[in-house]
């Protein structure tokens, strides 16, 4: 394993480290608890908070700042944050108005989110209330798995939030109630064409031949619908996207947003030869596309393969997806 | 007899001294998760004995709270988020109940369970997790109490519950050394974790052990 690091132990917090030095004027890092939070003064609104497993950047250390997320939990990598790291950054960052948690469905993360709340109702800490993002169509509903799992459109919903969060006078549940909206309205597939490796076992997670793809791939290589022959481009764009389009469904005269996300060891311009290949299949379905993000939103590692996320929109929406926000990985 | 208050105070830390005394048999037991299992849990148990004097002086829904968010708190990951579960729930459904009846406390640990098996992601008998212990002992005591109820016979003795839910819990126990784990980090292993007791069903087994055994001092 050759990667740009010092100990598998090491890892999130030398990470964090980077973030925090990178962007001083924007985020402060509490490290014993691997606490991301906003720098720049803000009043008088709801706060934002998530967490999840690291291994996952830019989600969600890197989102954190004015108008999307007031404060994230990183866990190590692939793990769920812990119970008191998530009661203190809601503390931390709660200004009197109350603490909205969004929080990706996987069992561990919502274990956490679940118990701090509990902690805080129990101590008299700040109102919280939570929205569990399950956006991934990979998986089907049943009483017997812990449900859909969230995956990269949750960016949206963290975007959107933090935006009306910004605005005057919005209570905890209206925004909860907006979460829940957009959570609704937005839906992911993915695919995998290489496993990612953990630091910390320095060996592919899962095997996938030479040959084989991987469709519906989960954020940490659990399995997806099924596994199939490499094919070109063209073919596996098109499944994914029909996947997507068909499960909301979206349908003909809807406005959209895209986001074409890479899973971390794909180039970034592969992602628009996919890109390119899904905004085809939308006009042509005669779906209107009103903004398309291309790039590495929500990773697992250096995991080789993408995901396509849309989000069907009404005017608050576009206006909300819009508004000004001053995060970490802003480019210039 | 004591006030069921002192018991409880009793019980828990009895429960505390055995599951820090059994921390190398649950490392090792845990050795196909990440191995922390036992470390965790000898820190959780730990800041609950450190806390003993203010526990032992809340009202039964609080103590079981309290025990339940130090050790969520203290310990960690998903055993962590479990274990405080447990005790959390059990005291949520007591509330204010100052003398619980054998009732209260089966209905208290039927919800506890439930929540346990939703939080753990629809958890079921068969999993390799601590509900393959806990589950049948629930259902030791609701069968025990609803037969005692249809009969109209004399109330139960809360020794003879106890037992039949050390034994039931037991057996839950036993049965997670031949399973296949399917959920938490030992089932990326799969047939690997066939042969291995499930740390989670001893930890359950060695709580209504000790629960047993505290509560015969007071008979």
């Amino acid at each position: 394993m050759k990667k740009i690091i010092n100990t598998p132990e090491s890892y999130v917090s030398d990470m964090l480290r980077g973030l925090e030095l990178s962007s001083p004027e924007k985020i402060g890092v509490i490290h014993d608890k691997r606490i991301v939070y906003r720098k720049d003064p803000y009043l008088n609104k709801v706060a934002i908070v998530s967490g999840s497993g690291s291994g996952h950047e830019p989600d969600q250390a890197f989102y954190v700042g004015k108008g999307v997320l007031d404060a994230a939990c990183a866990g190590p990598v692939f793990a769920a944050p812990t119970l008191d790291a998530i009661v203190d950054a809601a503390k931390l960052v709660d200004r009197g108005r109350g603490v909205l948690f969004l929080v990706k469905n996987y069992t561990g993360d919502r274990a956490n989110f679940e118990m701090a709340s509990e902690m805080l109702e129990f101590e008299g800490g700040p109102a919280v209330d939570t929205v569990i993002i399950n956006d991934d169509v990979a998986v089907k509903d049943s009483t017997y798995t812990a449900g859909r799992r969230g995956v990269a459109g949750a960016m949206f919903v963290y975007k959107l939030v933090g935006a009306k969060s910004e605005e005057e006078g919005v209570n905890l549940q209206s925004l909860k109630k907006l979460a829940m909206d957009v959570n609704d309205n937005v839906r992911t597939m993915g695919f995998a064409l290489k496993s990612c490796t953990t630091p910390a076992k320095g060996s592919p997670t899962f095997d996938l031949g030479e040959d084989e793809i991987e469709i519906g791939v989960g954020l940490h290589g659990e399995p997806g619908r099924q596994r199939q022959k490499f094919v070109q481009a063209d073919s596996i764009i098109k499944i994914i996207t029909d996947t997507v389009i068909e499960d909301l469904p979206f349908m003909c005269g809807d406005e959209v947003a895209l986001m074409v996300n890479g899973l971390g060891g794909t180039p970034v311009s592969e992602l628009y030869i996919a890109a390119g290949i899904t905004i085809d299949i939308l006009k042509n379905k005669r779906i209107k596309i009103f903004r398309t993000y291309v790039n590495n939103f929500c990773t697992s590692l250096d995991m080789e393969g993408a995901s396509v996320s849309l989000l069907r929109l009404n005017e608050e929406f576009k206006r909300l997806l819009e508004a000004p926000c001053d995060i970490p990985i802003k480019y210039f | 007899m004591a006030a069921q208050k002192t018991i409880l105070a009793g019980v828990i830390e009895a429960i505390a001294k055995k599951l820090i005394d059994a921390e190398k048999t649950l490392t090792e037991l845990d050795s196909m998760g990440d191995a922390d299992c036992g470390s965790g849990v000898r820190r959780g148990f730990e800041a609950v004995l450190a806390s003993m004097g203010e526990i032992s002086q809340l009202e039964i829904g609080d103590m079981l709270k309290k025990t339940g968010f130090t050790l969520a708190y203290t310990i960690g990951g998903t055993s962590g988020a479990m274990l405080g579960t447990g005790f959390i729930e059990t005291g949520k459904s007591i509330g204010d109940i100052k003398d619980p009846s054998l009732e209260d406390w089966v209905k208290a640990l039927e919800s506890a369970l439930s929540v346990i098996k939703r939080r753990g992601g629809n958890t079921r008998v068969g999993d390799k997790t601590l509900v393959d212990a806990l589950e049948p002992a629930v259902a030791t005591m609701k069968a025990l109490l609803e037969k005692q109820v249809n009969t109209g016979g004399a109330p139960l003795a809360p020794d003879l519950f106890l037992r039949a839910a050390f034994a039931a819990a037991q057996a839950g126990s036993d049965r997670t050394i031949e399973m296949i784990a399917k959920k938490g980090r030992a089932s990326y292993v799969g047939e690997r974790s066939k042969g291995n007791r499930d740390p989670g069903s001893l930890i359950i087994v060695i709580i209504f052990e000790a629960a047993l055994e505290e509560s015969r001092r007071y008979q």
